[in-house]
């Protein structure tokens, strides 16, 4: 059975200038310990996509229609007490901007301290140890003394570790990646996606990656869903849409990508 | 045609009460390099590389702590007033957000002319028919003239941007990080456009990035710069396909190639 499955989902905006379908019915699923990578432009509805997945649409965004289900279950028509104890138990999420994501006014240790007693029952101490494990495991460096350090004090890559740390630290079935690495430098880039892998293939974690970077795609997803205007494209193994792609705007994609010539790699 | 020599700036970090500099960050720290008549540079490097503030300093934006700059063999760091103003106009830069350098209240034609009007003396029917003749050269119907910058997408706006740049007849440009912000499509065509201005208006580039695949793309020669310095610099293909220094190693080795088959070498 498919961990998560997206059956037609439809997220419409009701704005004053008329609907804007933002999501007009996305289908796709994704397997237990399965990357799939949601590749689109800006404004091709891959945000809204895992937004909806998560119900963090704001008004005037609406689902319309189609299912949403994890493990068999819908998620839409749960309670939103039920919705919490989902999201960060068993999805969650890293979005592309770390600090403000994170709240400045706690040290990154109790951020991650408190997330897990907010879905588990745990003592203080417990949840210490458990969050000082999942910096470690996201190589913070000096994790005891970062414990007690305020998100500003971090450089770029080190949030981002740091939310991921946040992310993991209760073991979530499936991770949500919404650009998490665009605003990083290329060489801090390639660290934190090698450790995205490293982590995912150890907790046979599934992975949702939303990108508008092909060369990403191409390095971390094993299947690809692209978007655009609200719709799917195309969706396929990673290796039929780099070396057989179907649709007219995929091949235009892959086209247009501005990347290093075959004779120009390092090898 | 520019030729860099020691250029040096370093930013003082001031503390306390008094407000001392406490030291110093070496933004710029001794870098040397030139630049030939119709050729693209790559300045490339990552954030704090100092690639930005090189640019800021040749364009006499910023001051220099010290060294040369050599425009065709006059150091502009050292030329009076007048002198600058006539070099000024042979230098422009095109910026990376077309949106926050273009001026919302004004209209696409005055955007456009403005280089003309503080440098040149023209009538009105002059100015337009400067106009319309860069618009066709970026590729941008005439009738855009009328309009405002927020009614284009970011590739247009960019287009406006360059048309902007090329209007006074710079010999030489800045292109500060030119096609980051806009979508995968568009970044090529911009690329291609700034290399057909090139070839018809015997154009000069200094191409700043981090993308080292704009790099490939558009520049023959890249200086690698990190913490102030350059890394290595030369030949583009050989810079990539034989890297000398670790650094650029790393750099190369931290792009990912929009080919599946590379994975393996990309998660090592």
């Amino acid at each position: 059975m498919s961990l998560l499955e997206v059956k037609d989902l439809k997220t419409y905006f009701f704005t004053d200038k008329g609907v804007q379908k933002a999501v007009d019915g996305v289908s796709f699923s994704i397997d237990p310990g399965e990357t799939l990578g949601l590749v689109g432009e800006s404004g091709s509805g891959k945000t809204v996509t895992a937004l909806s997945i998560l119900n963090l649409v704001d008004e005037p965004g609406k689902i319309v229609g189609g299912d949403i289900l994890l493990e068999g279950k819908s998620l839409l028509p749960l309670k939103a007490s039920d919705l919490t104890q989902i999201r960060g138990r068993d999805i969650s999420v890293v979005f592309q901007e770390p600090l403000t994501a994170l709240n400045p006014v706690l040290t990154i240790g109790n951020q991650i301290t408190e997330q897990i007693m907010a879905h588990m029952k745990m003592s203080y101490r417990d949840a210490k140890e458990r969050a000082l494990l999942a910096m470690k495991e996201v190589r913070l460096k000096d994790s005891d003394r970062l414990f007690y350090d305020y998100p500003h004090r971090l450089s770029g890559g080190m949030r981002q570790r740091a939310m991921i740390a946040m992310a993991l630290c209760l073991r979530p079935k499936l991770l949500i990646a919404d650009e998490p690495t665009t605003a990083l430098d290329v060489t801090i880039q390639a660290e934190i996606l090698r450790l995205l892998v490293e982590i995912k293939e150890r907790h046979n974690m599934s992975v949702l990656f939303i990108t508008h970077d092909l060369g990403i795609i191409a390095n971390i997803a094993d299947k690809v869903c692209v978007m655009r205007s609200g719709k799917i494209v195309e969706s396929a193994k990673v290796e039929d849409i780099f070396y057989n792609p179907k649709a007219d705007y995929t091949k235009q994609l892959l086209e247009a990508v501005v990347k290093i010539p075959e004779d120009m790699r390092i090898a | 045609m520019i030729s860099v020599k020691h250029l040096k700036k370093y930013f003082p970090i001031k503390k306390g009460l008094l407000q001392r500099a406490q030291g110093y960050v070496k933004a710029v720290d001794d870098i040397s390099f030139s630049v030939a008549k119709q050729e693209t540079l790559g300045l490339a490097g990552e954030s704090g590389s100092g690639k930005t503030t090189t640019a800021r300093l040749i364009l006499n934006l910023l001051k220099a702590d010290g060294g040369e700059i050599l425009f065709d063999g006059e150091d502009i760091l050292r030329l009076d007033r007048n002198k600058i103003m006539g070099i000024r106009s042979k230098m422009q830069i095109i910026f990376q957000d077309p949106f926050s350098s273009l001026n919302p209240r004004m209209r696409i034609r005055e955007i456009i002319a403005e280089g003309i009007t503080i440098h040149r003396h023209m009538t009105s029917k002059e100015t337009d028919k400067s106009v319309d003749e860069v618009l066709e050269m970026v590729g941008l119907p005439s009738g855009y003239k009328s309009r405002y910058p927020h009614q284009f997408s970011g590739g247009e706006r960019q287009r406006i941007g360059i048309a902007r740049a090329i209007i006074v007849r710079p010999e030489f440009i800045v292109c500060d990080e030119p096609v980051s912000s806009l979508d995968v499509s568009i970044q090529a065509k911009i690329l291609n456009l700034l290399k057909d201005l090139k070839e018809r208006l015997k154009l000069t580039y200094i191409f700043i990035t981090h993308d080292l695949s704009v790099v490939a793309t558009i520049c023959e020669r890249v200086a690698v710069m990190h913490n102030g310095k350059i890394v290595e610099i030369g030949d583009t293909r050989t810079i990539f396909t034989n890297p000398r220094e670790e650094y650029t190693r790393r750099l190369l080795r931290s792009i990912p190639i929009p080919d599946p088959s590379r994975r393996r070498h990309f998660n090592k």
